[in-house]
């Protein structure tokens, strides 16, 4: 327990330098409320804005300020995306469109996205990983390596394309965009899986080709158990560690990957609505869309930790010796 | 085993088609490249917000974009009181999509609302010289005022859309995310990040009208708007048959479009332009003051070549708009490409002593501009090749916005820039634009109408003041002459007009709106 402790606090402390970093950054980018209104607005909107955000404070001050709202939850409000208030609201009394609001609906869109590119791929690495394992060097082998390899290298955003141009425009087989129906995701899926899925099914092999030179595999083997139960039930789990800490990995890029794949799709999550607000300078969103990725990766990266401890109890007793 | 296989990928393939082909029954589908921020009623006045809204919510009248005269809408005729005052007289029968009356209350309301200075909606930027208010006059009659003489209250009429009078009193926030117009199409849906869709309205007004704008019964039950930022996502969804309009395809899609079966690339001039405003005669250096240096700035370039960069865009006529503007002076032509006459004027103004040792015009351009890059680097390179010294410069709308206003740039003093940046003007006339682009700046009013103005010339401000009061004739020949005083004294370069693009699938017969705008009602299907 001390070492998810620690672990846990490792991670606010490094969510505090990302919300640090997003906060000073979006300062240095320039006067956030020209920004924010654009080249049309008058002086006299400008001062406005400046006096209801507080942006003639001192800047630690607003920073104070901003870290304080986020403990509540306040990631501040949209002020050129849906909103649904009058303008004069806005520029007066400082409302808007909440960024939370637009963020937590924009969520689970990407987490069902990530959820099912990850789930898919995971899979199909895993058999791919142990066939090629299981027979070395064999065509089956030669081929998860060239699959493998291409997946990896390719590029998201022009495989994206690739699978609209193919899939959507040639056979007419999945739409090219878009969502609402359960076939909305599976191009995306498959433009965001693929380097996961050629990362995982590497990592796989190699390590299940260490577990099955080990003494324990030829001990059960001379016990007779079959094939497929060596590999499935001992070999695999043993060589879990590694394959965990690469799908950790990929998790993180997938979150990061989706901000490419989700514009070519049209599809309305987080990344989606990241590009939306630097197209609209929409500082507040922009900020808020950044602090959700990166607490994503956060999150992702201490819950790897924690299957580490499961995987591998020595993980956290080395942790307590230390 | 093999036939329960062959059997699931034929039901596989048959539920992929199906599902595909049922998302196109009877829904006209456009593909549009960003989320609107609002579908507020005040928005129809632009189609870079909303492409579409007008299907939605309509104005009182609309201008024709061939005659430049208003045809009827919702307002079935109209007359001048005088240079402050509009009478309408509005049609009988029509309802709002919530039920209610569209009667001149509810017209006063809707004008009120949307002109009401306090809202700060953007329409404010075509504003008039007054404040406007409404007056009911009877159920059906509804009186424009404005504060001071405006003989352009018709155009902004044609501007103003008409939205229930019950949603703005009693669920005002609705109406930026819920519109309730008149139009041929109510809206149903907004599905946020994803798209918005409107059904067709069969208590639709134009469905009995002989004087309607387009099509007394639209083609489609359902129009769907699709969100995609990507232009080779848009081809795609045309290409694969998902959309049957492409909003704003790039130049390159539209070379494509005619390799390609299926859909074809409509083009028609916009209310769009990139001009170069080059510093003049407030905090500039004084060496572009000298005329030859100006004139062979002007000069060096190829505005073909710019054109052609450009993609979908032409040349202008040597002034900042389009023959059908009032105040368009036929008699100017574009500034003549001519890099041997810049060369000769640069080495005369050398040899009466004016010295460009030091001199470097900065050609600057706001990243949110269209080929930016490659624009500012074209025209660099063009002036550097005449004998000027040149350098490029894009920049983000928050570093290069205040370089553009006169409270900021006069910090730079004495400044050599040219500003590349690309400006609308739905006005059919030329008082605004000139107004903004030339006038002389108040320093002591740095929020004004002409606050990123560079050119100070007091014969001109008494000409332009004099000329924004007239109307008709007399106002379109006073600013032929403005267009004729500034072309002569080689002020802002006209640089190109954009045109405006769809791509539109084979078997729809397309007419832009009578304002040039993208209506449904003006949509048939031919196959």
């Amino acid at each position: 327990m001390p070492y998810l402790v620690r672990r846990a606090g490792h991670s606010a402390i490094m969510l505090l330098v990302v919300v640090s970093f997003v906060f000073f950054a979006g300062r240095m980018i320039g006067d956030p409320a020209i920004v924010m209104l654009g080249a049309s607005a008058s002086d006299t909107a400008l001062e406005q804005l400046r006096n209801n955000l507080g942006l003639n404070d001192p800047l630690l001050m607003q920073y104070f300020r901003y870290v304080g709202g986020l403990v509540q939850g306040d990631l501040g409000v949209s002020f050129r995306y849906g909103f649904a208030q009058m303008p004069a609201e806005r520029f007066m009394d400082g409302g808007g469109t909440p960024v939370m609001g637009l963020v937590l609906a924009r969520l689970p869109q990407t987490l069902y996205l990530a959820a099912v590119a990850l789930g898919g791929a995971l899979a199909l690495a895993l058999v791919m990983g142990c066939l090629a394992a299981m027979y070395p060097r064999s065509w089956i082998d030669h081929l998860v390596n060239v699959l493998s390899l291409a997946s990896v290298s390719v590029v998201q955003f022009w495989l994206g394309l690739v699978l609209i141009v193919l899939f959507a425009v040639h056979l007419g087989w999945l739409p090219t965009g878009g969502y609402g129906s359960w076939y909305h995701v599976i191009l995306p899926a498959l433009a965001l899986g693929a380097r996961p899925l050629g990362r995982v099914a590497q990592v796989t092999r190699s390590a299940m080709l260490d577990e099955m030179a080990r003494p324990y595999v030829a001990a059960a083997r001379a016990k007779g158990l079959p094939e497929h139960r060596i590999v499935s039930v001992h070999a695999l789990k043993n060589a879990g560690i590694p394959v965990v800490t690469i799908t950790g990995d990929e998790l993180v890029q997938l979150v990061t990957g989706a901000i490419l794949v989700e514009t070519v799709f049209g599809w309305p999550g987080i990344g989606h609505l990241l590009v939306e607000a630097l197209n609209n300078r929409d500082l507040p969103v922009l900020q808020g869309a950044i602090l959700a990725v990166a607490t994503l990766v956060i999150v992702v990266n201490l819950l790897v930790d924690i299957t580490y401890t499961y995987l591998n109890p020595k993980v956290s007793l080395s942790s307590r010796e230390n | 085993m093999k036939t329960r296989q062959t059997a699931l990928a034929i039901t596989l393939a048959g539920v992929l088609a199906g599902v595909t082909s049922l998302a196109l029954a009877d829904t006209f589908v456009v593909a549009v490249p960003q989320e609107p921020q609002d579908l507020a009623a005040q928005g129809i006045y632009k189609e870079i917000n909303a492409p579409g809204l007008r299907n939605v919510i309509e104005p009182l009248i609309m201008m024709d974009a061939d005659s430049g005269d208003y045809v009827p809408v919702l307002a079935q005729d109209w007359e001048v009181i005088d240079d402050t005052s509009l009478r309408l007289h509005l049609r009988e029968g029509v309802v709002f999509h919530d039920g209610t009356p569209m009667d001149a209350e509810a017209v006063a309301t809707s004008i009120e609302f949307v002109w009401d200075q306090e809202n700060a909606f953007t329409i404010q930027e075509y504003a008039g010289p007054g404040r406007i208010s409404a007056e009911v006059e009877d159920d059906l009659t509804v009186v424009v005022h404005s504060s001071e003489p405006d003989p352009m209250l018709d155009f902004r009429m044609s501007l103003t859309g008409i939205t229930s009078q019950d949603q703005i009193e009693n669920n005002p926030s609705a109406h930026f995310t819920q519109p309730l117009g008149t139009g041929p199409y109510a809206f149903e849906d907004w599905d946020q990040g994803s798209s918005w869709s409107a059904v067709r309205n069969d208590d639709w007004w134009g469905r009995a009208a002989d004087d309607v704008y387009g099509q007394n019964i639209p083609d489609y039950d359902r129009v769907r708007f699709e969100f995609r930022t990507e232009s080779s996502s848009r081809m795609a969804m045309i290409m694969a048959g998902e959309a049957d309009i492409v909003v704003s395809p790039q130049s390159s899609d539209c070379e494509r479009a005619e390799r390609l079966d299926g859909f074809s690339c409509v083009t028609g001039p916009s209310s769009q332009y990139i001009y170069g405003r080059l510093d003049y005669s407030l905090f500039a250096d004084e060496r572009l003051e000298d005329p030859r240096i100006r004139a062979a700035i002007f000069h060096a370039l190829s505005y073909e070549g710019l054109a052609d960069i450009l993609g979908l865009a032409s040349v202008p006529q040597g002034q900042l708009g389009t023959p059908d503007m009032t105040g368009f002076n036929d008699a100017l032509e574009q500034y003549a490409s001519d890099p041997q006459r810049s060369m000769e004027l640069v080495q005369q103004a050398q040899a009466d002593g004016v010295n460009l040792n030091g001199l470097r015009v900065e050609v600057m351009g706001r990243d949110d501009t269209p080929r930016i890059g490659e624009l500012v680097e074209a025209i660099g390179a063009m002036i550097e090749a005449v004998g000027i010294p040149t350098r490029q410069n894009v920049q983000t709308p928050a570093v290069a916005n205040p370089r553009f206003r006169i409270s900021e740039y006069k910090a730079e003093a004495p400044r050599a820039m040219m500003q590349v940046h690309v400006k609308e003007n739905p006005a059919p006339d030329f008082g605004l634009n000139l107004h903004s682009n030339y006038a002389c700046p108040d320093l002591d009013d740095p929020s004004g109408v002409s606050r990123s103005s560079v050119f100070c010339d007091e014969e001109f401000d008494e000409r332009l003041h004099e000329a924004l009061t007239l109307i008709g004739e007399e106002r379109h020949e006073a600013m032929q002459e403005l267009n004729a005083f500034l072309h002569e004294r080689y002020v802002i370069i006209p640089l190109a007009l954009l045109d405006r693009a769809y791509l539109v699938r084979d078997g729809l017969d397309l007419t832009f709106g009578p304002d040039g705008r993208f209506l449904l009602a003006n949509v048939t299907q031919s196959d």
